[in-house]
């Protein structure tokens, strides 16, 4: 890190490919579209190297996911939602890479099946609640840090996880009509 | 003073909270009320099994690899100490800001402004509080002034700066030497004063200045803050 508020660019690619994976999906997750998810990826890396010098300290993956949902809401403010269907060819083109290992056919077909449910479901949050949900459930920051990523006290978080996380299960019990632990 | 462990709480209030309680983010008390409602409640505990349920679904979505590399092939331009949000806009918002409290003090102090007009406003002001009264029913008195001055007293943003404007004088009394009748307050704008005694077309370009000024502080202290806002953690 040090190096890399240095300006050694070998130095900070190495941070680059530590956490592009978590930036990227948390763009893809958000935009639903592997192209723009790429683009913001890139002015994510790029706008970081340039304000290296104001990242004080605390996580820097927080750090990144702060920007990185700053410009996806940037571009969810420019655009309509009509390329939904985009996020289901890239996880069909890169593989499920969840914990559990060697699922049977039908238990990969069924997991897809939820897969593809409750991205439909995120998509219907309003932007807010959806980064919040996508911060904490899928980034895996706590409660502090996605606060601070989103501008937010830790109450306004926290009421925005639990309608966000509510709304989610009212979509996925309409879609599915049961939900099982 | 003894608290109950476990005061009733709504429905509503539960839901709202199970969420924090999931992740072990609500206060002690918090956590006692909640949990002596589930005891007691069928419907919010299968609320509480479902929410934990999607919490879940959610976090068993896929990592999705990322296409390519995202590596930087050659260094961005960094932002000097001078360009970054850090300083520029702050910079630019104090100088403007400074600039127009100048300009604003100066012509409050009367230290800006035209020199012709400026002398000459000040027996106007008079002679329009004067008017003023006139109007009421009065009769006018003719101002000891060998000329009579058409400036307008320059306002606290300078409007007009000295350019004469009729209609703001219509109660004003022409100095003549004989009486005049009691103007009605719907009258006739007088006749401009003689062109000789106007003070020479000016621009007003003190107010353009601190307009502009005041739009570049505000505009800059604006960007600053977004600029902030997008690349602070």
């Amino acid at each position: 890190m040090q190096r890399s508020r240095q300006g050694d660019l070998t130095a900070f690619n190495q941070l680059v490919e530590q956490y592009q994976g978590p930036v990227y999906n948390l763009a893809l997750r958000m935009l639903s579209y592997g192209a723009t998810a790429e683009d913001v990826t890139q002015e994510v890396f790029l706008s970081a190297y340039r304000a290296l010098g104001q990242y004080r300290e605390g996580s820097f993956k927080a750090w990144l996911l702060t920007i990185t949902a700053n410009a996806c809401r940037d571009v969810l403010r420019k655009r309509k939602r009509h390329q939904e269907q985009s996020l289901e060819e890239m996880v069909e083109t890169s593989g499920d890479r969840s914990v559990s290992p060697s699922p049977t056919p039908e238990e990969y077909t069924l997991r897809r099946e939820v897969q593809r449910e409750v991205q439909q479901a995120l998509n219907q949050l309003s932007h807010d609640h959806r980064i919040a949900v996508l911060l904490v459930d899928l980034q895996g920051l706590d409660y502090g840090e996605a606060a601070r990523a989103m501008g937010v006290s830790l109450g306004t978080l926290k009421s925005r996880l639990s309608r966000g996380r509510s709304q989610l299960r009212e979509h996925l019990l309409a879609t599915r009509g049961t939900l099982e632990p | 003073m003894f608290r109950r462990p476990s005061e009733p709480i709504s429905h509503q209030r539960v839901r709202d909270l199970l969420s924090s309680y999931l992740d072990s983010q609500v206060s002690q008390r918090e956590r006692e009320r909640i949990e002596g409602h589930l005891a007691s409640c069928a419907a919010c505990r299968r609320y509480q099994e479902e929410l934990r349920a999607t919490v879940q679904a959610v976090r068993g979505l896929p990592q999705v690899a990322p296409p390519r590399s995202f590596t930087l092939a050659q260094a961005p331009q960094r932002r000097t100490a001078w360009a970054s949000p850090g300083w520029g806009a702050p910079l630019a918002t104090a100088t403007a800001a400074a600039l127009f409290a100048l300009l604003m003090l100066g012509e409050v102090a009367g230290l800006i402004g035209s020199p012709v007009a400026r002398p000459v406003a000040r027996p106007t002001t008079d002679v329009l509080s004067e008017g003023g009264r006139v109007n009421s029913g009065a009769a006018p008195q003719a101002v000891p002034q060998p000329t009579p001055t058409v400036g307008v007293p320059l306002g606290i943003m300078g409007v007009q700066g000295g350019t004469p404007t009729p209609a703001k004088q219509a109660p004003t009394p022409e100095p003549t030497k004989t009486p005049l009748p009691a103007p009605t307050p719907t009258a006739v704008p007088p006749p401009p004063p003689a062109e000789a005694a106007q003070p020479p077309l000016q621009v007003p370009l003190l107010p353009w200045l601190q307009g502009a000024l005041g739009l570049l502080a505000v505009t800059s202290g604006v960007w600053w803050l977004w600029r902030r806002r997008r690349v602070r953690g």
